[in-house]
């Protein structure tokens, strides 16, 4: 790709790789190292990365980098620690957007991240697979078990409400 | 196969539970009619069967489920097919599967909307330091022709700049103009158009010798003269010729070592004391028309192509015009002049003259280019 093909990757998906790290990390300076990474390593392999697979090249490498990072600073969370049923609170919320970023937050890594790719990108199974290293069969079943979760959670915060 | 005393065995087990079939019933029954001693011992098999005994289970109904009295689609079933409606994924017959059983249990429709409901919207994120992640397109990848022949022609130019500067300082090298005055000529017509000449000294001498007044009666040059026309006394004497003209006009020309400029554009230029109106006349290349008057830029082009085109047969025409590649090629030559520098432009041209590609080539590079048509 060329250096235009570059600078313009960075007009289109900088921001969407941001929300998409920052949402996953809650951590903006952590999230604008990352994506800074990220495109140096664009940037280094600028002669083998060809503009149409561009956008999937930065999220894979963004969410690698991601969860190597979860994994130093051990953020990583752990499945079985994840307490479905705490779903108490006191804040008003505005709207349904908002209960359900807070929801994803709850959602186990693998499952956020997923659901996340599929919601904001637009991204297929198997490109999602291809950007996470999970199988085809491993993203249906994270969607589908982070879908039940949050229709589950938004059922509740409508009932409370 | 017959049934013989050395096989009748496994015949009067099958006979027994039945499982022969209605041609062996009747073999079977010859068989024993002619053998009566074992039909003897067939009834004596008949004798010996187990009853079964009266047992039962008694707490079936502990082990027995409860029938749901929902639909035959499950709670697992009915999520699925909503995910899958929300994700896209629901062929025509789950559509249909869906829409029946929501027509059927209307309370489920508020379980679809919710799960509708679970489709992430974007939050309004911008990434701040897009700045910072943009690069500027290295020079020597795409524009590297441009610039590294832009850099040799600008250096050049500040070279001649300087050569020019040290003409200045330098009174030896002077370039002088003289200027003749209206003449009558021998038919009465008055030359409208006084004509300057323009060399070194030496030169100058012998132009004014030959030209302008050639014959003239031999005389001796006033001092004075001398010294207004800076002329150095030496070259006089050794010439050894008087001159007398009507009042030539000395002018000192520093200004650049172009030795043509337009009377037309000269007055726009300049209204010095020192100088006065100039006209130029093209003297040095043969084949002009003499009496030709061109524009400024056109006697920058012509000297330029003339010093740039005369190892280049293939170029014609277009001499009025200075392409990049004359100022590039100009300047090329120029910085391969200095010691230890070695490089130079090439210019290709195809059987019409037109420029087909140009080449550049140095020790630490080289490089070439097709010119688009």
């Amino acid at each position: 790709m060329t250096v235009e093909e570059y600078n313009r990757s960075v007009d289109q998906f900088s921001d969407g790789l941001y929300r998409f790290i920052l949402n996953n990390i809650k951590d903006a300076e952590k999230a604008r190292d990352i994506i800074q990474d990220t495109y140096e390593k664009l940037w280094r392999k600028i002669e083998t990365v060809s503009s149409e697979k561009v956008k999937s090249y930065l999220f894979t490498t963004a969410y690698h980098t991601m969860i190597d990072l979860l994994r130093k600073e051990k953020w990583s969370t752990d499945v079985n620690t994840v307490n479905r049923d705490s779903y108490s609170h006191t804040d008003q919320y505005s709207d349904l957007n908002e209960i359900l970023h807070e929801a994803i937050e709850r959602l186990p890594e693998d499952q956020r991240s997923v659901i996340m790719l599929r919601d904001y990108e637009g991204y297929s199974y198997q490109e999602i697979a291809e950007i996470t290293g999970l199988t085809e069969s491993q993203v249906k079943v994270y969607i589908y078990r982070g879908r039940l979760f949050l229709k589950n959670y938004i059922g509740k915060i409508e009932s409370v409400i | 196969m017959n049934i013989t005393r050395e096989n009748y065995e496994s015949f009067f087990l099958d006979y027994l539970e039945g499982s022969l079939d209605s041609s062996m019933v009747e073999e079977m029954n010859a068989f024993l009619e002619s053998n009566p001693d074992l039909k003897e011992e067939l009834e004596e098999f008949k004798q010996v069967s187990l009853p079964a005994a009266p047992i039962a289970f008694r707490d079936k109904e502990q082990l027995k489920k409860i029938v749901s009295k929902r639909d035959d689609i499950g709670d697992r079933h009915f999520d699925h097919l909503c995910i899958a409606k929300l994700e896209g994924d629901l062929n025509s017959a789950e559509e249909k599967a869906l829409d029946q059983l929501l027509i059927d249990q209307p309370q489920r429709k508020k379980e679809l909307d919710l799960f509708l409901k679970t489709k992430l919207q974007p939050l309004p994120v911008i990434f701040p330091d897009k700045r910072l992640l943009k690069r500027k397109a290295p020079a020597f990848r795409r524009k590297y022709a441009w610039y590294s022949i832009s850099a040799a022609a600008s250096v050049i130019l500040i070279l001649a700049f300087l050569l020019l500067l040290s003409r200045f300082q330098n009174p030896q090298e002077e370039r002088i103009a003289i200027v003749s005055p209206m003449t009558e000529s021998s038919d009465g017509t008055v030359s409208e158009e006084p004509t300057i000449i323009e060399e070194d000294v030496p030169a100058l001498v012998d132009q004014v010798v030959e030209r302008m007044v050639p014959k003239v009666e031999s005389g001796t040059v006033k001092k004075d003269d001398a010294v207004a026309m800076n002329i150095p006394e030496t070259t006089m004497e050794q010439k050894g010729e008087s001159i007398s003209v009507n009042y030539p006009e000395i002018v000192a020309d520093r200004r650049t070592n172009l030795d043509l400029l337009s009377r037309r554009e000269f007055e726009q230029i300049t209204t010095s004391a020192y100088t006065t109106i100039v006209t130029t006349e093209i003297m040095e290349q043969e084949n002009e028309v003499e009496g030709e008057y061109l524009t400024l830029r056109e006697v920058v082009a012509r000297r330029l192509r003339s010093a740039v085109s005369a190892e280049e047969p293939g170029a014609t025409g277009q001499e009025d015009k200075i392409t990049f590649l004359d100022i590039a090629d100009a300047g090329v030559r120029g910085i391969s002049r200095i010691p230890g520098i070695d490089m130079k432009l090439d210019r290709y041209y195809d059987q019409n003259g037109q420029l087909t590609s140009y080449a550049f080539t140095s020790k630490s590079l080289s490089f070439s280019h097709e010119v688009k048509k």
